[in-house]
């Protein structure tokens, strides 16, 4: 989805009041905290995401937002569960926003303009929240205790309509058929590749795995439980 | 000698080692005594504070009081701004609606006795700290009843005053309660120029200030840089009402927090005015800016800035 600027703004207002009361709803969600925060560890093994974390938290990102994305205070936009985000592809929209703010707002304390960073420290940011956001939905889907029971030919249709350019049944299944039942789920949703780090080996950098990489991430960010259900349905008939 | 707001820093580091020195040898026979030294952030006659969520890696919590405790006495500091969730248990626990913990809140605050906000001053006082200020955020929906009690834990925690972020509207619903508790009102403002009820420029506050002459305000120099304004020239014309201000540093336009002297609020004239002219407001260190550092490093930062502009 390729957002123009003055759409993405015009999103973004419309969806202030509902972060508003999303990042509420978060919050009270939130147990009390003892101890302290450390919020550079664990250092990630990926050097390029963790200087993006940094500079997330360098700008004040996650005094507000939270390093894991989970709101630290309740005026701040949910970004876990953020429309905005998720209309996000390629860090444009997020970079936007960022560079004008949200000055007009009913909240107490306007969302400020930060467009004196670079155009990299832009990138970093949305980097980590995009990454942040794959972790933080990946908890909750792995939470879910699957009493959605998944419709296999909806499954069917999702799968040819967003896995079959690059994956037939067959190497899917060939692919699955050493995980266990109760490890599917998180291999397909979040295959091991997600978690390593990008080699910058140019004979292994295709085109095939940058933008395998780069799918693999917006649908773990973008998921719904039933989307997952039913294509688990349908991948278990295949295995 | 040319200094700009960056090289400042550098160029009065031997002040601040200076400054730093007397605080520790007030006392010839320190070294010799058991007990922990008491925190001393009164700077060339500027009391200088903290709002504590400037410890951004300290989760706000009652539970996490003791180590807010610690960590003023480690920086050094003698005062504190307190949000009561320093101090108030926490209601929003999981499987418990918003609404549900609100009302379990409100309830404690109507049925919480005296004893505990003594005990909870008691522990500032044994470790050498004053709460200079209570924060606490209202709502036109907050009962009356409610706004009594809190204003009354203000003034059991010793505080001078209670404070929050609030508008107009809201303002004037709290005009009865601080004569009645012999403290006052803190007015805040942030930098929201879109809703005319906010408090963000000089004639907002003036709007506010009008209601009562017990409603002083807070002047959050970070947000009043970041709407545009002149926090000299407020200082100027409203110090006598002025209780406070909240010393931090932001670009103009709305842009974001910086580090100390990377922005666009005049802190160390500020700080000198303050000085200059003896006022007793209290400079609190408020800021939202990041860091990879530890919250007791950024603060002790942003400290010995302040220490250097008035030293």
């Amino acid at each position: 989805m390729t957002l123009t600027w003055k759409s993405a703004v015009a999103l973004m207002l419309t969806l202030s009041a509902t972060f508003h009361v999303a990042a509420a709803q978060h919050e009270a969600a939130r147990p009390a905290e003892r101890g302290v925060i450390n919020f550079l560890t664990p250092i990630l093994p990926d050097p390029v995401l963790q200087h993006s974390k940094e500079t997330y938290v360098l700008y004040g990102c996650a005094y507000c937002h939270g390093v894991d994305l989970r709101v630290r205070n309740g005026e701040a936009a949910d970004l876990l569960h953020s429309p905005l985000v998720r209309a996000d592809v390629d860090g444009g929209v997020i970079s936007h926003v960022l560079r004008v703010g949200i000055p007009q707002t009913a909240k107490l304390s306007p969302m400020p303009q930060f467009s004196d960073l670079s155009d990299r420290e832009l990138a970093d940011i949305a980097r980590w929240i995009h990454y942040s956001k794959g972790q933080g939905h990946f908890a909750e889907l792995m939470q879910d205790r699957d009493v959605v029971v998944g419709d296999i030919s909806a499954g069917k249709a999702y799968f040819e309509k967003s896995c079959s350019m690059c994956h037939s049944p067959a190497s899917i299944a060939s692919a699955i058929k050493v995980v266990k039942d109760a490890d599917l789920k998180a291999f397909i949703i979040r295959p091991a590749f997600l978690q390593s780090t990008p080699s910058f080996d140019v004979s292994r950098r295709t085109e095939k795995a940058v933008t395998g990489r780069a799918k693999h991430g917006t649908l773990l960010e973008n998921y719904t439980s039933a989307e997952v259900a039913d294509l688990l349905a349908f991948i278990k008939t295949i295995k | 000698m040319i200094l700009d707001r960056r090289t400042f820093g550098k160029s009065a580091l031997g002040a601040a080692a200076g400054v730093a020195l007397s605080n520790t040898i007030a006392s010839p026979f320190a070294f010799a005594m058991a007990a922990p030294p008491r925190p001393n952030s009164i700077v060339n006659g500027v009391k200088i504070g903290l709002q504590p969520f400037c410890y951004h890696d300290l989760p706000q919590s009652d539970q996490n009081r003791s180590i807010l405790i610690q960590r003023l006495v480690q920086n050094g500091l003698s005062f504190v701004e307190l949000h009561a969730t320093w101090v108030e248990p926490t209601f929003q626990l999981p499987g418990v609606t918003a609404e549900a913990a609100r009302e379990k809140q409100r309830q404690w605050r109507l049925t919480t006795p005296p004893s505990f906000y003594e005990s909870v001053k008691k522990e500032f006082d044994d470790a050498g700290i004053t709460i200079f200020t209570y924060y606490v955020g209202f709502t036109m929906a907050t009962p009356a009843g409610e706004i009594d009690a809190v204003y009354e834990a203000a003034r059991l925690l010793g505080a001078q005053g209670a404070i929050g972020s609030y508008g107009l509207a809201v303002a004037q619903k709290l005009v009865p309660f601080p004569a009645k508790h012999n403290i006052f009102t803190g007015l805040h403002n942030h930098d929201n120029l879109s809703d005319p009820d906010a408090f963000s420029t000089e004639e907002t506050f003036e709007k506010g200030l009008a209601m009562s002459p017990n409603f002083k305000a807070t002047l959050d120099v970070r947000h009043f840089t970041a709407a545009n304004g002149d926090c000299l020239k407020f200082l100027e014309k409203h110090h006598e009402r002025v209780s406070s201000v909240h010393l931090g540093d932001r670009r103009k336009n709305n842009g974001r927090s910086t580090p100390f002297g990377e922005g666009d609020a005049p802190i160390i004239e500020i700080l000198r005015m303050i000085r200059d002219n003896q006022w007793p407001m209290i400079a609190l260190l408020e800021f939202e800016h990041g860091t990879l550092r530890s919250g007791v490093d950024e603060v002790q930062i942003v400290l010995d800035y302040c220490k250097r502009a008035l030293a």
